[in-house]
């Protein structure tokens, strides 16, 4: 809060500035001109033209060994619309990122708070539920496929010491989505709980006890005060991780190769594979499209939540 | 239950939660050192052995015969600090120009480029491997970096931080007859320090665990990446936990060993920039 207000302050500074000063002169142009002409072409080349180009794409029948790339209209889009295995991977996305964004939040929002008001040891955990993330994502998911392995895995070795059945955790449909969510919050909490931590200690110690003096409790306090200031942060980590989630892609990579029966089958994979492996690159294409403008509406519902203020 | 009582309690309860979550966040690291350590018949033992009887060093021998673990580390350190550098120095430069400086259409370019972090790889992917072909530039580590030498997010994040240097500094050092270039390596380098510090640990973190584009541009084995070795080592000797477990350990204790060094520099940094992976 502190700093976006000096921010404001600085940023009126410079306001009342631009008003005095006229335009630049030769030799911060030249500076500015020389930073800015290899930007743009890098923009220009490595962003904006390969996105024109994926649209190109994927209105042609185009595979990269074929010379001949007929036009094909919206074809392909038609095609994908009408293709079960598409339908069903933009559900699984949906699935996961919206499951493991929520779940994540919840359990992080939980441990925060613990990590918050513990007098003690407040680094030491943080930097363990902090762990998964500096880890290779590849080598993760070999851990966890061993984990998960349904014989000697040591889930179900643990679920057979209490006499229980076992799980077919990446090979049943039923279960092969909820394991890969359960990797998924396990490897990204640690950040979101470093987030939550970081907006905690911004709220004033006062406003906690100011609600106790008058009575309230615990539960008060958290969902009078505490749940409110932390809006910013809340949402913040909830559009982030959302987009994280939305293009999960080498767990299903390393772990279930979009199976069984298309159950972990997410739409970043599904482009991978009909890409770089089918070589179907007009098809691919069109499908990233689409899941381009779920990516857009998606962030600018998003922008729209975030630019409501909440009322404390 | 006086308010004492009550913050004991919920100290406690909350010391006994903390060390319940901690165990389970370390038990897939736990075990998979210690299935790297035993002896085949140990790692498939029924009720699972916690603490091997016999420790053994023949998966490790199996991963290094197999996999080309130094080469792939080299492989791996030259490609994320070469992109680390060049990210997190365009990220300045560029940065410090949208800041501090007034140009016509400044906002308009700004927004052009923060908008392409929007476009989820899967969109651009094809035509920029098409393209890095025409290059000559695939199973290159040019192709692998130069695309990549930008960040928008990088650059959006040292613009913020623009707002803590006083432009009159940048003025003063302008009225004594510094160049634009020397003010910028000798006042806003050093200012900037702290953002660009944790700028290079998160785009280390992130250049090191990179997977998908590396995926895709590089194709023969010597120029593997560790990620991609790792994919490779698990497709062939998956059924190979001992191995498959030697070589996770291979990839993941040198960079926890470096995390418990720099961990308070990391999550400071976090707090810092509120930056998600």
């Amino acid at each position: 809060m502190a700093t976006e207000i000096s921010q404001r302050d600085t940023a009126g500074a410079i306001e009342s500035r631009k008003a005095k000063r006229g335009s630049l002169r030769v030799s911060q142009r030249r500076f500015v001109w020389s930073v800015l002409f290899p930007c743009i072409s890098f923009y220009l080349l490595f962003r904006y033209y390969p996105f024109i180009e994926a649209f190109n794409i994927s209105l042609r029948k185009y595979s990269i060994v074929v010379p001949d790339k007929p036009f094909v209209g919206f074809e392909n889009y038609v095609n994908i619309m009408k293709s079960s295995v598409f339908r069903i991977s933009i559900g699984n996305t949906f699935y996961y990122a919206i499951v493991t964004t929520l779940v994540g939040l919840v359990v992080a929002l939980a441990v925060a708070l613990m990590m918050h008001s513990i007098p003690r040891l407040t680094n030491f955990y943080r930097a363990i539920f902090f762990l998964p993330q500096i880890t290779n994502a590849i080598a993760v998911a070999m851990v966890w496929s061993w984990l998960y392995q349904p014989v000697y895995g040591l889930f179900n070795q643990i679920l057979q010491m209490f006499g229980l059945p076992s799980i077919g955790w990446l090979t049943s449909p039923k279960w092969a989505m909820p394991s890969l969510m359960l990797m998924g919050i396990w490897g990204g909490i640690g950040m979101s709980i470093i987030v939550l931590m970081a907006g905690l200690s911004g709220i004033p110690r006062v406003y906690h006890e100011a609600c106790m003096i008058d009575g309230g409790n615990r539960w008060h306090v958290f969902w009078h005060i505490t749940l409110p200031l932390l809006q910013p942060t809340i949402t913040f980590i909830l559009v982030t991780g959302f987009m994280g989630a939305f293009n999960v892609f080498s767990a299903v990579f390393i772990m279930t190769h979009g199976g069984p029966l298309n159950r972990t089958r997410v739409l970043a994979y599904h482009i991978y594979q009909r890409a770089f492996v089918d070589l179907k690159m007009g098809e691919a294409s069109a499908m990233a499209f689409v899941l381009f403008l779920l990516v857009l509406i998606i962030t600018i519902f998003q922008m729209r939540v975030l630019q409501t203020r909440w009322e404390y | 239950m006086s308010q004492k009582a009550s913050d004991r309690f919920f100290h406690i309860l909350s010391y006994f939660l903390l060390s319940i979550g901690s165990i389970m966040m370390l038990l897939p690291f736990y075990w998979m050192i210690v299935t790297s350590i035993k002896i085949p018949s140990e790692i498939i033992a029924f009720p699972p052995k916690w603490i091997p009887s016999v420790i053994t060093l023949q998966n490790y021998q199996r991963v290094f015969r197999d996999l080309a673990v130094g080469v792939m580390y080299r492989n791996s350190a030259v490609v994320a600090v070469t992109k680390t550098i060049l990210m997190v120095f365009t990220s300045a430069l560029t940065g410090y120009v949208f800041g501090k400086f007034e140009f016509r259409g400044r906002d308009f370019l700004f927004s052009s480029i923060i908008a392409t972090m929007i476009i989820p790889l899967q969109v651009y992917m094809i035509p920029l491997y098409v393209m890095m072909v025409d290059f000559h530039w695939h199973n290159t580590y040019t192709g692998l970096v130069i695309p990549y030498a930008l960040s928008a997010y990088a650059m959006f994040l040292v613009r913020q931080w623009m707002h803590n240097i006083p432009s009159e500094l940048i003025e003063a050092a302008r009225i004594d007859g510094a160049g634009e270039l020397h003010i910028f390596v000798r006042l806003i380098l050093p200012l900037s320090q702290a953002v660009l510090a944790t700028l290079v640990i998160f785009y280390f973190m992130w250049n090191w665990n990179d997977f998908l584009w590396p995926l895709i541009v590089l194709s023969s084995p010597q120029k593997f990446t560790l990620p991609l070795g790792l994919t490779v080592f698990n497709s062939e000797f998956g059924n190979d936990y001992g191995a498959t477990m030697a070589a996770a350990s291979l990839a993941v204790v040198p960079v926890l060993i470096v995390f418990f060094i720099f961990q308070r520099h990391i999550v400071e940094g976090v707090a810092l920039t509120g930056l998600k992976g």
